[in-house]
C-alpha cells in the first residue's frame, strides 16, 4: 500500500496519508512529500540543488482525489525559482515554492556537528491520534532518541516504510519532506484535549541533500506571549546535519 | 533620526534612494531596504483582530534598482484565523521581489511556552563596525548604524545590534516590523566566512519567523553561516529585541568565485 494511489493517472490520497486531527485530511507530509517530488521532476541547470522549500497549507488537503502541479517561475543558471501547488475539487489546499541553488564552490567544511545516536539507539513508543491507519503510526516507523511524542522538546528518528506514490521507491528528499513536517506534533507540550495546535507552513532549509531512508528530527516548539507558536527541528541524516525545518503554529482552546 | 528617506515617493511610485544600496552592486538595493517596503505594504492590508505576522519568505528574483520601483501586495487566502499575503516588487515593468506573508492568530496567554531567553548584551556594549564600504551612501552604515556584541564583519559566527536611522518611506515612522525585516537581511554579511574580495555569497531569498512583534529601535542578530560540502551555504540567524528573542532569519546563498 502506498500513501498515494496512482488512478486514470490521478494522485488519489490513501488512508495513510491521513494526520492526528481529522480521519479525513492528510498530514502536512504526505502533500509536502507528493510535491517534493514533483518538484525533482522539474528540469534544472547542472549544479544546481534543492536549496529550500516552503509550504502554505491554506486548507485541509481530502483523503482522496488530488492533483499536484509545479513550474519554473525563475529561471537561471545559477538559481531557479519553482512553484507548485495541491489542488482538490479544483481548489488550492496547499501552496509551495522552491528554491535551487548551484553548489558551493568554495568554502564548505564548517561544523556538520555529529547525528544524534541513530534509530537503532533509540525506543518506539506512543505516537496520539484515535483513528487507524494513519501517516505518522502506519506509513512511518518512528525511533525516539529523547522525549516523547508531546511533552516538549524531543529528538526522533522517522522512516518511511511504505511507497510514496504507486510502488515507487521514495527518494531521500521526499523523505525529508514528509518527515519535516513531525516537528510541531513531536515537541509540542500543550494538552491535546484542551488545544488545537495545527501548522499552517512548513519550510525547509537544506544545507546538502540527505541521503538513506532515516531522518531524524530534533525539534523545539516556542510560545511567545502575544504571539505565534513556532516549531523549529534541525534535521539530520545518518550522516550528519542536513538543514532545518520550521513551522507557525494556529493554537486555539478547542 | 535623519529626514533623508530610503524610498521617496513621486506621483504614486517609491523611488529607491542610494540609502537602500547593498554591497554588491552600487546600482542594486540592498535585500532589507525592499524586506521593509514589502513588510510596509502587507502591513497596509486589513486583517481580523488577533492576527499577527508569523512568517515573510523573500525571492530575490532580478536585482532591485536604485530609482523607481512599484509594489503590489494582495491576501490571495482570507481567513478569520490565517491569512496568506503576497507580493510582488516591480521596476520597469519586470517582478524583481517576489513575497509571501502568513499571518496566524496570537495565542493566548494561557498557552505561553518556552522561554526565548535573554537578549545579548545590549548595543551600547558594542562597538561599531570595522569596514570600508565598498560605496557611500549605503543601506548599511548610513541608513542603519551597526553595533558589534561578538564577532566582527565577515569573520564567521557574530553577534550585532541594528538600528533603522531613516525612514523606510519619506515621512513615516518605521513600524517595529519594518525595522526587524530591514535588518533581518544582514545575517550573511556579518557571518561570512570567505573573502569579500574573491567570492560571492549573496542570498536569492530570506525566511523571517516572528514569533512576536518587536518593540523598540534596536534589532539584534546572532548570525551562523554554514558551508556544506557537496551543498550549498545557508546563514541562519537569532533575532532579538532588548526584551529577548523574537524569531529567526534564515537565508539560502550563492557561493561562487567572483
Amino acid at each position: 500500500m502506498s500513501v498515494f494511489d496512482v488512478v486514470d493517472g490521478r494522485f488519489v490520497a490513501t488512508e495513510l496519508a491521513s494526520g492526528p486531527w481529522d480521519p479525513n485530511a492528510q498530514i502536512g507530509g504526505a502533500p509536502a512529500a507528493l510535491l517534493a517530488r514533483a518538484f525533482e521532476s522539474v528540469p534544472a541547470a547542472d549544479g544546481l540543488i534543492l536549496g529550500r522549500l516552503t509550504y502554505d497549507f491554506i486548507r485541509p488537503a481530502p483523503i482522496g482525489p488530488v492533483s499536484v502541479r509545479a513550474s519554473v517561475a525563475r529561471d537561471g543558471r545559477r538559481v531557479q525559482l519553482l512553484e507548485g501547488a495541491m489542488l482538490a475539487g479544483g481548489v488550492d489546499v496547499v501552496r509551495a515554492r522552491a528554491l535551487r541553488v548551484h553548489r558551493a564552490s568554495a568554502g564548505a567544511g564548517a561544523s556538520q556537528g555529529n547525528p544524534p545516536p541513530g534509530p537503532d539507539a533509540g525506543r518506539t513508543g506512543e505516537l496520539p491520534g484515535l483513528h487507524r491507519p494513519r501517516f505518522a503510526t502506519d506509513a512511518n516507523e518512528v525511533r525516539f532518541v529523547e522525549g516523547g511524542f508531546g511533552g516538549g522538546p524531543g529528538t526522533a528518528w522517522f522512516r518511511l516504510t511504505c511507497p510514496l506514490v504507486g510502488d515507487e521507491q521514495a527518494t531521500p528528499i521526499q523523505r525529508l519532506a514528509a518527515a519535516a513536517d513531525f516537528g510541531a506534533g513531536l515537541s509540542s507540550a500543550l494538552p491535546r484535549e484542551r488545544y488545537i495546535f495545527i501548522n499552517v507552513d512548513l519550510t525547509v532549509y537544506m544545507d546538502r541533500e540527505p541521503v538513506g531512508e532515516w531522518i531524524c528530527l530534533s525539534s523545539e516548539t516556542r510560545i511567545a506571549g502575544g504571539g505565534i507558536g513556532v516549531a523549529e527541528s534541525v534535521l539530520f541524516d545518518e550522516c550528519g546535519r542536513v538543514g532545518r525545518a520550521t513551522q507557525a503554529l494556529l493554537i486555539a482552546p478547542r | 533620526m535623519s529626514e533623508a528617506p530610503v524610498f521617496s515617493v513621486a506621483d504614486g511610485q517609491f523611488v529607491a534612494s542610494q540609502l537602500s544600496r547593498g554591497p554588491w552592486d552600487p546600482n542594486a538595493q540592498h535585500g532589507g531596504a525592499a524586506a521593509a517596503l514589502i513588510v510596509r505594504a502587507f502591513e497596509g492590508l486589513p486583517a481580523p483582530e488577533g492576527l499577527g505576522l508569523a512568517r515573510v519568505t523573500y525571492e530575490f528574483v532580478r536585482p532591485a534598482p536604485v530609482g523607481p520601483v512599484e509594489v503590489h501586495a494582495d491576501i490571495v487566502r482570507p481567513g478569520k484565523r490565517v491569512q496568506l499575503l503576497e507580493a510582488t516588487m516591480v521596476a520597469d515593468g519586470v517582478e524583481v521581489v517576489r513575497a509571501r506573508g502568513l499571518r496566524v492568530l496570537t495565542a493566548d496567554a494561557a498557552a505561553v511556552d518556552g522561554d526565548g531567553g535573554p537578549p545579548p548584551p545590549g548595543p551600547e556594549h558594542g562597538k561599531p563596525a570595522q569596514i570600508r564600504p565598498p560605496h557611500r551612501p549605503m543601506f548599511a552604515f548610513d541608513a542603519i548604524e551597526i553595533m558589534f556584541v561578538t564577532g566582527s564583519w565577515g569573520g564567521g559566527p557574530s553577534t550585532a545590534w541594528f538600528r533603522l536611522r531613516s525612514p523606510i518611506v519619506e515621512g513615516e515612522t518605521p513600524s517595529p516590523l519594518q525595522r526587524l525585516a530591514a535588518a533581518g537581511d544582514f545575517g550573511n554579511g556579518i557571518s561570512a566566512t570567505l573573502s569579500w574580495d574573491e567570492y560571492l555569497y549573496i542570498n536569492p531569498d530570506l525566511t523571517l519567523y516572528i514569533e512576536r512583534e518587536p518593540v523598540g529601535e534596536w534589532i539584534c542578530l546572532s548570525s551562523e553561516t554554514r558551508i556544506s560540502a557537496d551543498g550549498i551555504g545557508i546563514a541562519e540567524s537569532v533575532l532579538y529585541d532588548s526584551r529577548g528573542r523574537v524569531g529567526r532569519a534564515t537565508q539560502a546563498l550563492l557561493v561562487a568565485p567572483r
